[in-house]
């Protein structure tokens, strides 16, 4: 078989080393902040921005490829809910910035937040199929897996809720959804990961391990409401960052590589044939 | 998981229909990845010396190289290829098939349905 013209190994080694600098370099900013405030403050500041970076890639990706084909309507999809999640995170910035007020839960960022849930949702499911050739007692441990998890998390939230009163009941039962709609994505998302099958072209396993740095700032942020540590607390800030760099990492590559560009592939054409 | 158990270079010298059969079916299930994406995948091919289009495409190295593109996107797209020729081809074929080819992969799948009814 004639090998390749390109060379994908070093550009995707470059792209670890840049989304790993950037995760460090983001967090740096909250990690070394001198007080609680300080990290709630430049936690609030980095969450938009980089929810900002990932929805304009993803917006980028669906002006050039448009709405055709199965790429084409998942990847719009994607940048929904991307759009969405970035409003929330404007949103939250403005209570707590603009206003200068603890953030109210649930707010209308959490609409955004939940709504964003579908369109995310049909993107990773739709990927899922399309790249997750996994045998079905697999998919049904990993399913079985995240239900178990997903009940015993909701569980230890109730038990540890500090939220009491006649109106603790929404958002106790907001702090509950969160991870069961995360155990939800979870399942393609583990599924993904454990084929090894992926392709040169592909963005596996970006977008999929982002998930996983949502559903573990998820599930670190509810045990924080719910104990009332949300002010305290800010780790999970530093896994939004990291999920919404992963994620941008995913679609500069889905970008660069998987959108045809025949300017650019001819160009790396004639390099390689020089 | 390799989906090459068994299965030979489909190079055979099929009949004009069936030739004509497989490459619409190939080009209608990489065009249901997405135009731009199917473009990018089709340079790539092209670049690794498949060539869809020509006489005697190798569906085998098609669906390695495929596989080396986009992983396990091989698997969907080739059984788009199967439903396409499904659709194209006789059904006293897919009768014989039916029985036997459902829990087949979809090359040997392929291979089988242009190998029913002989090569011409």
């Amino acid at each position: 078989m004639s090998s390749s013209t390109f060379d994908f190994k070093k550009p995707r080694r470059n792209l670890i080393l840049a989304a790993v600098a950037a995760i460090l370099a983001v967090n740096a900013i909250i990690l070394f902040a001198p007080d609680v405030e300080s990290r709630n403050y430049y936690g609030n500041i980095t969450g938009p921005v980089t929810a900002a970076v990932a929805a304009a890639f993803s917006l980028l990706v669906v002006k050039r490829q448009k709405l055709s084909g199965i790429f084409g309507r998942t990847y719009a999809a994607l940048a929904i809910g991307l759009a969405m999640w970035f409003i929330a995170e404007g949103l939250w910035t403005y209570y707590t910035i603009g206003l200068q007020v603890e953030a109210p839960f649930p707010s209308l960022a959490d609409v955004f937040w939940l709504a964003g849930y579908g369109p995310l949702g049909y993107h990773l499911f739709a990927t899922a199929k399309f790249y997750g050739r996994v045998k079905k007692h697999t998919t049904v441990i990993v399913s079985v897996a995240a239900a178990i998890f997903a009940a015993a998390y909701v569980n230890s939230i109730i038990d540890s809720s500090m939220l009491t009163g006649e109106n603790s009941y929404i958002p106790l039962a907001i702090t509950i959804i969160y991870p069961i709609l995360d155990a939800v994505m979870v399942i393609p998302v583990v599924l993904i990961l454990v084929n090894p099958v992926r392709g040169q072209l592909t963005s596996i396993p970006w977008i999929f391990i982002s998930w996983i740095f949502t559903t573990s700032a998820d599930a670190m942020f509810g045990q924080t409401i719910v104990a009332n540590l949300a002010a305290e607390v800010t780790i999970w800030n530093l896994l939004y960052n990291a999920a919404y760099i992963c994620m941008a990492a995913g679609l500069y590559w889905y970008n660069r590589y998987f959108i045809f560009d025949e300017k650019k592939l001819t160009v790396a054409w004639q390099r390689a044939h020089r | 998981m390799s989906f090459f158990r068994g299965g030979t270079a489909m190079t055979k010298d099929y009949s004009p229909e069936k030739k004509a059969a497989l490459l619409k079916a190939i080009d209608n299930a990489l065009t249901g990845m997405g135009e731009p994406v199917k473009k990018t995948v089709m340079w790539h091919l092209n670049d690794q010396g498949v060539y869809i289009g020509c006489n005697n495409i190798d569906v085998l190295r098609l669906y390695s190289t495929l596989e080396q593109l986009i992983g396990s996107g091989a698997d969907v797209v080739f059984n788009e290829v199967y439903s396409e020729l499904e659709k194209q081809l006789t059904p006293d074929i897919l009768t014989r098939l039916d029985s036997e080819s459902c829990h087949d992969c979809p090359l040997t799948r392929i291979e089988k349905l242009l190998n029913a009814g002989g090569n011409n």
